[in-house]
């Protein structure tokens, strides 16, 4: 039973306080199963980000509790959040966010490099099988800044999976995205959840991209809907 | 294989930035050439000037000082109380003049490893006369091949040959001002008298010009034993004796393990010519807060470009921190930026810095003896550059990659 549960929060509560103080997340709690697709929708300022930063571990300044698989997050050191995000979670942002100067390939290669459980031969094997999963094998040894932003997206989304994480984090995976590359993203997402088990949490405003997941979470004013 | 993950970053952190890291190189480069320069100079300057001081004066001196105060060894003999002591006009009386054994003390102060030389002095205050033309000056008994080992005085030579005053006992080598005073030249004879009405005539064998107005205006030099004659005294009988060694700042400890062994007052150079030391140790201390002043500024450039660097790079460093790079990581990162300025700055600093001291060293510069400007190459000039210029930058890459370790990565990426 234990073991089926991704991830768990209970009684999560936020507070803003610039400019006045402001209750961002009121007691918040639910579980997330593990290969489940969620989908974290809501209005703008219904904090469905500031509540995936909570869980993402970046976060640490908020009241509740945080357990990914079975292990309890709330009040970890940053070093160890930081490790621990390192081998259990997978991000990708609305904003691609690769290093400018790297190539694609090293780009998906550095988690797994920091991580160091691999030789840098495995890892670069890993990453290229990575990269032609999605496509985008022929764009590897160009530098970030030279490819396009679905080509982007799709190298931040090879660069998550690396370290084969338990929970892959979206923050408007496909914001920033044409229909056909949303479609190619979202089923990317739809396949890692359903044939390697992984877990996705992505916040997304389109109501399109929502309905396809396996659940959806809404937000407003900081309580779930 | 995680360090190399961050150099990696490192590495295009600045090759992605190549003007900046050129200009913050370069201040590098500038504050330690000019380290290098103003301690190189300041050294050289201290040299020469030790080089004009000893071309006359010894390390160390011998000579028969007038006795300790002992006076209050009265005082405190009656020192009892209800007693009150009156002395009345003390006087430390000198029974004995000058070194009556010199020959032992120049004995005793070779056997010591540390000197260089020793030469013993007969010093005298007499009037160069040459008919009604009289002047007062110092007349030393010397031995030739001894007192050319601690002062160089035979380089000096600007008629003549300084080794015949050894063989001539009445010959005399004067200064080349006195000689013009006295309208004197070789082969003419001056006539010495002492203090105590004494007449000598001696011949003129050489003529010496050092750069020191004192010697050239006012020294005559004569063979040992006949000052000696001019004044009747014994045949170890010297006025002083002088003594050098391998290191003269090490003065004072030398003549802490002299005094002991000999009776009459050891001074050294220090003691003698406080000026002198206090010059060196003012310049030293204005090369210390010059080349510091220098560094601290070029401290400044890199602290301000690494700031620029984490800012423009802060989007990285979010990025790194949500894929779990640690704050340590984030640190390594920066600080091998500004390490790697601070090092290949610094090995063009030594370059360079050597280059304009030799600059310098080359330009003319026609003072008393010197030709050029002075200039010393000291090893441990330039690698204390490198080192200072290594600390610096350590210092000024880190407190902007400490910045960095603490960004928030959620307060970045959410913009």
């Amino acid at each position: 039973m234990e073991t089926d549960i991704a991830l768990k929060v209970t009684g999560i509560s936020k507070y803003f306080y610039e400019p006045s103080t402001f209750q961002v997340l009121k007691d918040i709690s639910f579980e997330v199963r593990k290969g489940e697709f969620l989908s974290l929708v809501g209005k703008s300022g219904s904090g469905k980000s500031t509540l995936l930063y909570v869980l993402s571990t970046m976060d640490t300044d908020y009241d509740g509790e945080v357990t990914i698989g079975n292990e309890l997050l709330t009040g970890k050191s940053q070093n160890y959040l930081s490790a621990f995000r390192n081998a259990n979670i997978g991000f990708v942002f609305q904003f691609h966010y690769l290093l400018q100067e790297f190539t694609a390939l090293d780009n998906v290669m550095l988690p797994a490099l920091k991580l160091g459980e691999k030789t840098k031969e495995e890892i670069r094997s890993d990453a290229l099988e990575n990269l032609d999963l999605l496509g985008i094998k022929d764009q590897a040894h160009k530098a970030a800044n030279k490819l396009s932003g679905g080509q982007q997206q799709r190298v931040a989304i090879a660069r998550a999976l690396i370290n084969e994480p338990s929970i892959i984090m979206g923050d408007e995976p496909t914001g920033n995205l044409d229909s056909k590359n949303t479609d190619i993203v979202f089923d990317i997402f739809r396949q890692l959840a359903a044939y390697r088990g992984q877990t996705i949490i992505a916040v997304t405003h389109d109501d399109e991209f929502a309905e396809k997941s396996d659940r959806v979470l809404e937000l407003s004013d900081g309580m779930m809907a | 294989m995680i360090k190399q993950t961050n150099y990696k970053v490192a590495y295009a952190h600045l090759t992605s930035r190549v003007r900046q890291a050129l200009v913050a190189i370069l201040s590098v480069t500038f504050g330690i050439s000019m380290y290098i320069f103003i301690n190189g100079f300041m050294t050289g300057v201290n040299d020469i000037q030790a080089e004009l001081a000893f071309s006359t004066l010894p390390h160390i001196r011998i000579f028969s000082d007038l006795p300790e105060d002992r006076s209050n060894q009265i005082v405190n003999h009656f020192r009892d109380d209800g007693v009150l002591v009156n002395l009345r006009n003390p006087q430390n009386i000198q029974y004995t003049e000058g070194i009556k054994n010199a020959d032992r003390i120049v004995q005793v102060v070779s056997g010591f490893p540390e000197v260089t030389g020793v030469t013993s002095q007969v010093n005298l205050n007499v009037f160069f006369r040459n008919g009604a033309t009289k002047i007062n000056g110092l007349l030393l008994g010397v031995n030739a091949a001894s007192e050319h080992e601690l002062f160089g005085t035979g380089d000096s030579m600007y008629d003549g040959n300084w080794t015949d005053i050894d063989h001539r006992a009445d010959g005399i080598i004067l200064g080349r001002g006195l000689a013009k005073k006295l309208s004197l030249a070789t082969n003419d004879f001056v006539m010495v008298t002492t203090g105590d009405g004494v007449d000598r005539s001696f011949k003129i064998i050489g003529i010496l010009e050092t750069s020191l107005g004192s010697v050239d205006n006012s020294y005559g030099y004569v063979r040992t034993n006949s000052a000696r004659q001019l004044i009747s005294k014994n045949k170890s009988y010297a006025t002083s004796v002088q003594v050098n060694i391998k290191d003269y700042n090490r003065a004072d400890q030398v003549v802490q393990k002299l005094s002991p062994l000999i009776d009459y007052k050891v001074e050294s150079w220090i003691e003698a010519n406080g000026q002198l030391q206090a010059g060196n140790e003012l310049r030293d201390y204005l090369a210390v807060a010059v080349s510091f002043t220098i560094l601290l500024v070029a401290g400044f450039g890199i602290y301000n470009i690494m700031n620029m660097t984490v800012n423009e790079k802060i989007k990285d460093i979010a990025i790194l921190k949500a894929m779990g790079f640690e704050g340590g990581d984030i640190v390594q990162i920066f600080l091998t930026q500004s390490l790697a300025i601070g090092f290949v700055g610094g090995v063009a600093g030594v370059l360079f810095g050597g280059a304009i001291s030799y600059a310098v060293n080359s330009i003319p510069f026609d003072l008393a003896a010197i030709t050029n400007l002075p200039m010393a190459y000291r090893i441990s000039d330039y690698l204390s550059a490198l080192g200072f210029g290594m600390l610096t930058t350590f210092i000024a890459g880190y407190l902007p990659a400490r910045n960095a370790s603490k960004v928030d990565p959620v307060e970045i990426i959410r913009g």
